[in-house]
This record gives structure tokens, sequence and C-alpha cells, in this order.
């Protein structure tokens, strides 16, 4: 039972770090990033390069991953975001633009990097050994890892209160008279793609200890990450939480319970059931928005 | 010179042409009326200037600069304000949060941003008493009051509305208007479309009168409220 609490929690704060970074680039933009999978898995392998057998401290390594993922997150928002919701603001273009930026980078570090997955391990001091509690045992990363993601969630609520935070909702609420109030649209899409790819890179970076970073980190995150806003309400960090809850939840008992190989089909029936009784997400909206 | 000028100004949605050969201009301390029935580009002639929509052809200066086709973030950095129609505030966000939200990207220091919101607060006083209420919860008039007061943060030359007065109480109009008198006196040109067209020309120093996107006729508003214009306006005879 324990156990079961301690996976569950430990891959929720995963999903739901995942989740936020979604969360971040949808809130002033509407769009949901296809790319951003292949960004967590590029923030994970290159943290992983650069720390290899300790050739340069893991929080440096981690530094230059989130910058250079940031920088990544940019030129997607430049190349394959703003030209498109340009020419038609509300186009699906997008969807289309993302989905060939996640493949192209996904290619790129295929060839790159080769299949095999890496290590990367926890951040100092943390460790990924087990520790006995009595009642449960779990490693000091598993703990660091969960306090970080409330602290995440914590901060971007925050945020979302500061001027430029406000800016961010005013224009999920209405973006023309945004406009005139003089919110500078591109300018808050840019940084929340910068914001949204470091979360990303984050993600990707924690995942690594657990999961090892290799390119088929981002196509698995990216499905989780997604079951996750869905179920959550896309944009609403309190349902990712909630709903990243479930799933891992779900999972974790799946797999001890039942059998690992059942994971994805009980949580996607899981998931199913509750869209079917909520289609906008547990604390979606179901109104629809003005535009 | 003017402070807003616009000459031979066209514009439409996408391939919709709506303003055709719009020429008009707004001097300082001025309030200039444009009039016209229902559909007549009105609304149309503001979303251009202030950068909802992109000139087809035309010029329109601010205070000499040419503003036609630029980004509308920036235009309102070089002092021109839209307050739309319909009230179109952040209704999730507290009184004091929607003012304060103008304020984003201009750069002023703490001392400065005080002076304004006291500003606005002396002009509409009910915005410092329900400064911690959710845009939402406000009345028409106190929101129309609240879509004003965000464009003054702003402290623009050029004061834009569109109907402002659109549902509200006739003391809440006079209440309104008193203030526009007032910014007129400190030498804001004002551009004002109004449905309420005899009160519009009542406080008007200047009208245009607009039909089917053209500017039929124009002079000082009193003259313009005698003549045949308006009613030819609306009557479309």
């Amino acid at each position: 039972m324990g156990e079961i609490f301690v996976e569950g929690l430990t891959m929720a704060s995963i999903y739901a770090i995942v989740a936020v970074s979604f969360n971040i680039i949808y809130r002033p933009t509407n769009i949901f990033n296809f790319a951003q999978g292949d960004l967590l898995m590029v923030g994970a392998l290159l943290a992983a390069v650069l720390a290899r057998g300790n050739s340069m401290p893991w929080y440096g390594a981690a530094a230059i991953a989130i910058v250079a993922v940031m920088l990544l997150a940019i030129l997607i928002d430049l190349v394959a975001v703003s030209p498109v919701i340009k020419r038609s603001p509300h186009g699906a273009g997008w969807i289309i633009s993302t989905l060939a930026a996640s493949i192209i980078i996904h290619e790129i570090a295929d060839k790159l990097a080769g299949p095999d997955p890496r290590v990367l391990p926890a951040p100092p001091p943390l460790q990924t050994s087990l520790i006995d509690f009595g009642v449960f045992s779990a490693s000091s990363f598993q703990i660091g890892l969960v306090c970080f993601t409330c602290a995440l969630v914590a901060a971007t609520e925050l945020f979302y209160r500061t001027r430029p935070g406000r800016a961010v909702r005013a224009i999920a609420e209405d973006r023309e008279a945004s406009l005139l109030r003089g919110i500078n649209p591109a300018r808050v899409t840019l940084l929340s793609f910068a914001a949204g790819g470091a979360v990303a890179a984050i993600a990707g970076i924690l995942a690594a200890p657990i999961l090892f970073a290799s390119t088929s980190l981002g196509g698995m995150l990216l499905l989780k990450g997604f079951l996750v806003v869905a179920v959550g309400g896309i944009g609403s960090n309190s349902g990712a939480i909630a709903a990243a809850l479930i799933i891992g939840m779900v999972e974790a008992a799946t797999a001890r319970v039942l059998t690992p190989g059942l994971q994805e089909a009980v949580s996607f029936a899981v998931v199913l059931a509750i869209l079917l009784v909520r289609p906008q997400g547990l604390f979606g909206t179901a109104m629809g928005r003005s535009v | 010179m003017p402070l807003l000028e616009i000459h031979d100004l066209s514009s439409g949605y996408g391939r919709v042409p709506v303003l055709d050969r719009v020429s008009l201009s707004v001097d300082t301390g001025r309030i200039v009326a444009v009039v016209g029935a229902n559909g007549a580009g009105k609304s149309t002639l503001l979303k251009t200037i202030s950068g909802l929509l992109k000139p087809s052809s035309g010029t329109i200066r601010l205070d000499g600069a040419p503003i036609g086709g630029i980004e509308p973030h920036m235009i309102v950095a070089m002092g021109l304000q839209h307050v739309a129609e319909g009230r179109r505030l952040f209704r999730s966000q507290t009184v004091a949060q929607n003012l304060d939200l103008a304020l984003i990207g201009a750069r002023l220091d703490r001392q400065e941003e005080h002076r304004r919101l006291a500003d606005v607060h002396a002009l509409f006083p009910i915005l410092l008493e329900k400064a911690h209420l959710p845009a939402g919860a406000l009345s028409g008039g106190q929101q129309q009051m609240l879509a004003i007061g965000q464009a003054l943060m702003r402290s623009p030359k050029v004061l834009m509305l569109d109907e402002p007065s659109h549902g509200l109480a006739p003391i809440i109009v006079d209440e309104v208007f008193d203030v526009l008198v007032e910014l007129r006196a400190r030498g804001t040109a004002i551009l004002l479309v109004e449905q309420l067209v005899e009160r519009a020309l009542d406080l008007a120093d200047h009208a245009y009168v607009m039909v089917s996107g053209r500017i039929t006729g124009n002079g000082p508003a009193t003259s313009i409220r005698g003549s045949d214009l308006v009613r030819r306006a609306y009557t479309g005879g």
C-alpha cells in the first residue's frame, strides 16, 4: 500500500510538471505545443551527456540544458508558431507546425544521440536509494521531487498575480481588449514559450533519474502530459495536480495489483470514464471562449 | 497641427471594404463626434485608428507621426487610447488590478504610477471605493468608468470612445460626459462615437456625419445639429 502511494506520487509529480509546462504556453496562446515532449527529451539528454562521468557539476549541466531548451522553445515560437498565428489568429495551423517541429527535433536527436538510454543521477545531495520510514519507504529524490512540484505550481500561480502574470490572464480572457490596453501579445507568447520550454526541460531532467534519458522519453511523457491536462482541464494547474495524482495512483496500483503491462490500458480507461462524465475536465470551464 | 489626422483612410474586414476614403482630424483640447446609423463604419474607423484593423490605403497621423498599420501596443505607447464598445474589462481581475494592468509597458516610476492612479480616482471616486471588487461585479456605469479609467492611466494625447453611453442611465451618462469635458479642458483630443446623437452634438465642438463608410459632411457641432445631414444619415433619405 505504501509502495503504491510513493510510486504514484512520484509519477504524479513528473506528470504534473509536464502538464504545467503545457499550461504555461496554453494560457495566453490557446496553443497546445506538440513539440513539448521533444523539448523535455532534449533537456534530459543534454543534461545526461553534459553530466556524464561527473565531467561537469550536476547543477551546471542542468542549467545549460534548461537554457538550451528555452532557446529551442523560443525558436519554435519564432519559426513555427508566431508566423502561423499572425496569418490566421483563430486557425489551427499551429497543430501541424508544432507537430512538424516535434518530428524535426526528434529525428535530429535520434541521429545525434542514438536510441540507447542514458543515465542522469538525481540532483545532489538527493539519492534514488530507498530509505525505510516504517510504513513506507521512499528515496530522498522522491521526497524532493514532490516538494519541488508543489513549489513550482505555487510559484506559477503566484506569478499569475503579478502585473506580467495578469497580462497573460488578460490575453486569455479578451485578446482584443488586452491589445488596446497596450499588452504586446507577441512578447507574451515568446516569453511563455521560453518559460514553458524551461519547465519542460526541468520535467525531463527530473524524470531521467527514474525513467532514463532517451529519445523515447519525449513521446511517452507527451502522452501522459496530454492525459493530465485533458482530465484536469486544459490551462488549469490545480486541475493538473488532481489529474496527475489520479493517473499516477491508478498506474502504480495497476502495476502492483494487476501487472505493469496493463498500466496504460487501465489509466486510459479511467481517463475515458472521467471525460465521459466531465468532457471539459475536472477543473475546466464548459463555457465557450469569446474570440 | 491636429493631434490626430486621418487622410483618405480605407479599411475593412478581410476583403470586405467598410471605410471609403475617410478624412478627419481632431485638435488638442477638442471633442470631435462621429455620428451615423448602425453599420455606417464608426467602430471600424476607431478599430483602424487603434491598429486592430490594418488600413488598405490612406494615412493616419498621431501628433505628426504615421501610425497606419503598426501594432496596437505601439500605438498605445505613442499616446492613443481606444475605449472599445461594450466595456471590455478583465472581469476576473479586481478594479485596482484592471487599472494597474493598463500601465504595462509604460515604464513609469512608482511615484508617477501612484500619481496616475490618484488622478483616475479623483475623476471617478467610485473606482477607489470598489478597488478590491472584481470588475465583473460592477454595475454597467461603473464598468464604463473603469474602462475609461484604464485608458486614462496612460495619460493619452488622443482618447477615442466607442458608444460610452450605451446601456447607461441618463444620470450616469452625465457623469461620464462631465469627465470628458474635464479632459478636454486639460488638452486631450477626444474622438467620440455615440449613439445618443443629440447629446453627442451638445458635447462636441466639431462633428462628422458618416453614411455607409463615407463622411458625408462635417462642421461645428451646433451647425451639424440643425442641418439635414444628420436626419438623412439616419433615415437614408
